[in-house]
């Protein structure tokens, strides 16, 4: 992979808590604030604004509602975001390959 | 995030989570516990002693559903978990009808010859016998091994109630006090790692 190829590397996904974000959406369907704020160890305002950075991007979808009387926020990777994150994981599984880790 | 950490290990993992919240094993425990109370104690009533666990299975759920969420969060699983759900559970139910027919075949069959001797030697082990099969089949729908650990705790039991000639209501007894204590624990440390989330900070 040439420097340019790595720099390519959707900047979006590649931020640590956005990543993290992607990994744990990618795996289900949808899911909320809730379970997605046990799930990374996030703080609410990190969760709040990587996600809006996302939706932003069109990578995942927002949906405010209510279950009774409490307020829900579900979350869902997009098709494009979808995309994006394998992308991302091609790229960055190629990037890392190589010869056998010497620290083992 | 651990090093280790795959995408296949954060989703099962959250499943596994997602069952962490004691409710169906306390719940198992107790009508574990009432069938036996019931076997022992209240002879007339040990046929219809399931009955009740029967009835309450679903408003249980459907509260459990809700518990859950409120604490640990809303999730929909992607369509390959749920597929599997739904081949698991398939699978528990012929599971199920089949230990069923099984067992009231070999009920008419032992009827018709009037040759007891099989039940004589196994008949107070048989009930714990069956349900620890029930447990080994909810180990794997479930993702929750523990489940495995009850099997063996319902067939130790069985053996025991057998080789003594026992009533078989004390297997269950036995292994329904432990499965219900256990489950105690789970929901307690569940609900001490998943406090009540006041609101959707996100609203």
């Amino acid at each position: 992979m040439t420097t340019a190829e790595q720099s390519s590397l959707d900047r979006l996904i590649h931020e640590p808590a956005r990543l993290v974000l992607m990994s744990n959406l990618a795996v289900v369907d949808e899911a909320d604030f809730v379970f997605l704020s046990h799930q990374t160890g996030l703080t609410a305002g990190n969760i709040s604004s990587h996600m809006a950075r996302l939706e932003e991007a069109g990578y995942v979808v927002i949906a405010k509602g209510f279950v009774g009387k409490r307020p829900r926020t579900v979350y869902r990777l997009t098709r494009a975001g979808r995309k994006a994150f394998d992308v991302y994981r091609v790229q960055v599984a190629e990037l890392l390959a190589g010869p056998e880790l010497r620290t083992q | 995030m651990a090093a280790s950490q795959t995408l296949d290990t954060i989703e099962r993992d959250a499943y596994r989570r997602s069952y962490s919240d004691g409710i169906i094993d306390t719940f198992v425990g107790v009508s574990l516990l009432w069938i036996g109370i019931a076997w022992i104690w209240l002879p007339d009533f040990a046929g219809l002693a399931g009955v009740f666990p029967a009835i309450f299975v679903t408003p249980l759920l459907a509260g459990r559903k809700k518990f859950v969420e409120q604490r640990a969060g809303y999730v929909r699983w992607s369509e390959p978990r749920r597929s599997w759900e739904r081949r698991n559970l398939m699978a528990l139910l012929v599971a199920g009808t089949l230990m069923f027919v099984v067992g009231v075949g070999l009920f008419l069959a032992v009827n018709r010859s009037g040759d007891f001797s099989l039940f004589d030697s196994i008949g107070p082990g048989l009930l714990a016998f069956l349900l620890a099969l029930m447990a080994v089949g909810m180990a794997f729908l479930l993702d929750a091994w523990r489940m495995l650990a009850y099997a063996a705790v319902l067939i130790i039991g069985g053996i025991v109630a057998s080789v003594a000639d026992a009533n078989p209501g004390w297997p269950l007894l036995a292994a329904g006090t432990a499965i219900a204590a256990v489950g105690a624990v789970m929901i307690v440390r569940f609900v001490h790692s998943y406090p009540n989330a006041a609101a959707d900070d996100d609203s």
